[in-house]
This record gives structure tokens, sequence and C-alpha cells, in this order.
């Protein structure tokens, strides 16, 4: 097995080293660094703002307990996934089982969402319109590549229920399925590619 | 138009739903709130049955914990004032019980045979932290409420 490590992996060993020895700074960044993909993970969930900001609550205070524990820093971010996977997953299943809102109890006036203020502009909201229509998983997995690139297949892998080996295959269908849309709502430059759509 | 339609959607996707400040702090803060005792292990969530035995009224669901020096089964339910109740049964017993979230803490001691009830429990995290006398303090895993 290789001992061989990107200055990425560096960098995070360093920055776990200097957690577990109470450097404040470093869980700082830490959380800074993985918070994206965390709420991507919890709202993956279909958790509302407030569950899912439970359930990152929740990942971070156990990681907090558990990190002077871990034995492999470059496992952290395949851990940070299945914990707040479960614990979304768990959540909403008690949500599930708890009775309906009362209706009646609603306030009537729509509340305007993040989604709202962002998309007054014309073009993003066509954009918008094309991505919702993509399949459900594609708009969760570009989502999180979007939030945080440097995601790896692995924990992509994690986080979808997928074999490790399909994410790449899928990341492709995905993005295929994205150009074709794009190309059918005349948002792509230049000619549209054969065969692109679907 | 300008520029590539995919990194654009891509700044789209990174506006649209970013991680909420107060998440954030959040997140900054758990490990002031988090360290502290060994943890104890979940053996079982679970939707408690009619008959568990627990004295409850409107349970909602139950965990069971469990480690070398303690363990606790615990009850959710609803007051009938709305709030939320803790309801369980530890051993050893008698035994301190403090229900601490990253807000605030409260704390009771079980009777004899290991009953306890937290009231006034606030939706979120929570852990719950058995002291028994001459024992090290243990927690249970944070867990939303």
């Amino acid at each position: 097995m290789s001992d061989r490590r990107t200055s990425s992996e560096d960098d995070l060993h360093r920055l776990v080293a200097d957690a577990v020895r109470g450097d404040h700074d470093a869980w700082r960044r830490l959380v800074d660094r993985y918070a994206g993909l965390v709420w991507a993970v919890a709202r993956r969930h279909r958790l509302d703002a407030a569950d899912a900001a439970d359930v990152c609550q929740v990942t971070w205070l156990r990681l907090a307990q558990r990190l002077p524990a871990l034995r492999d820093p470059a496992r952290l971010p395949a851990w940070l996934v299945t914990t707040t996977r479960r614990e979304a997953a768990r959540v909403r299943a008690a949500r599930h089982r708890e009775p309906p809102v009362d209706l009646d109890l609603v306030p009537p006036t729509p509340v305007e969402g993040p989604e709202d203020r962002v998309l007054r502009d014309e073009h993003d909201a066509a954009l918008w319109r094309v991505f919702s229509r993509l399949p459900e998983r594609c708009q969760h997995l570009l989502r999180m590549l979007a939030v945080d690139p440097r995601t790896s297949y692995a924990d992509l892998a994690r986080a979808f229920d997928l074999r490790p080996s399909s994410v790449g295959p899928v990341r492709t269908r995905c993005l295929r399925a994205l150009r074709g849309l794009l190309a059918e709502a005349g948002l792509l430059p230049g000619p549209v590619p054969s065969g692109a759509a679907r | 138009m300008t520029g590539n339609p995919l990194w654009t959607l891509v700044d789209l996707l990174r506006r649209i739903d970013p991680v909420p400040d107060r998440v954030r702090v959040a997140g900054h803060a758990a490990r002031l709130v988090a360290g502290g005792p060994a943890l104890l292990r979940l053996v079982s969530e679970r939707e408690p049955a009619p008959d568990s035995g627990l004295r409850t009224g409107r349970a909602r669901r139950q965990w069971e914990f469990d480690g070398p020096s303690a363990g606790v089964t615990v009850q959710l339910t609803e007051s009938r004032d709305g709030t939320w109740e803790l309801v369980g049964l530890v051993s050893p017993s008698p035994a301190g019980i403090t229900a601490r979230t990253p807000v605030g803490a409260s704390a009771t001691v079980s009777d004899p045979l290991g009953w306890f009830r937290l009231a006034g429990v606030h939706p979120g995290p929570v852990s719950l932290v058995v002291h028994v006398p001459g024992a090290d303090p243990v927690a249970t895993p944070w867990l939303v409420v």
C-alpha cells in the first residue's frame, strides 16, 4: 500500500492533529472545509432547514466527541458522510411517524425561501428550471459536487448508496442529461452536439 | 448569454442553498460543547410498544444505551403542555442524569429503582450524561430529538 499523500491530505492530517491538540482555529477550519458537504448530505434527505441544521449540528458534536480516536484522518470525509446520512435518515423516519401538521395552523402568507431570493434573475430561473427536470439523484449528485468539488467518488458512493465504480458513469450520465436539457432550452452556446439529449 | 452555462449552474447551485451561518457557527462551537465523558453505545432505537413498561403518556421514540459502567433506556414523550420529556430507567441506580444540549443542561437524580424524568426538553441535539457514584460519568451519543 502506498503511503504517498496529496498536499490536500497532508493539510487534512495537520488540521486534524492540530484540532485534537486543542487548536480551536484548526477545528474551525475543519468545520468550514466540510460544512458544505455535511449540509448537502443532510438536505439530500429532504429535511427542512431546521431539521437539516439539527442533523449537521449533531454530526459536528459527534465528530468533536470522536476526533481524538480518529485513526486515519483521510477517512474523515467518509465518516462525515456516513454519520450525517444515518442521522438524517433517522430524523426523516421519525418525522414521518409524527402526526401531520394541522393545516389550519399554517400561516396563509407564503414564506420566501432562499430559492425565491436567488431565482429573481431570469437567466438563473431558466437554468433552475432545466436543473429541476433532471432525475432527483442527478440533482443531488451535481449539487454535492458543486458545493464541494473535492468530494471523492468513495464518499459520493457512500452518500448515494452506490458502488464506487458506479459513481463515474452516473456522473457522466447526469452531465450528459444536463447538457441535453440545456441545449433543448437554448441555453447552450454554439451548435447542439448530436445525440447530447437523453 | 455569457460564460459556460455549466459553470453558471455550478455557481447557482452554490448560491441557492448555502450552508446557513448559524449552522456553521454551531459547528464551530461543537468542540466546546461536546467533549467530556466516555461514550455509551447505542444498542437500539425504536417506536415504543404500548406495553413497554415505562411510565409514559404519548411516547414517540425509545433508545437503549449500554456501557461498561451503566445502561440506560429512555423514551421521548410529549407532555400535556406540548413540550418534550425524557423518561427513562438507568442502571445501576440511583444515578444522576444530565440532559445536555448546545444551549444548556438540566439535571435530575433517578429514584432508587432507576426511574428518572426530565421535562421541558427542546427540539434539537441532546446527549444524556449518566453519573454513577464512584464511577466516571458516561454519555450517550448526540441525537436529534
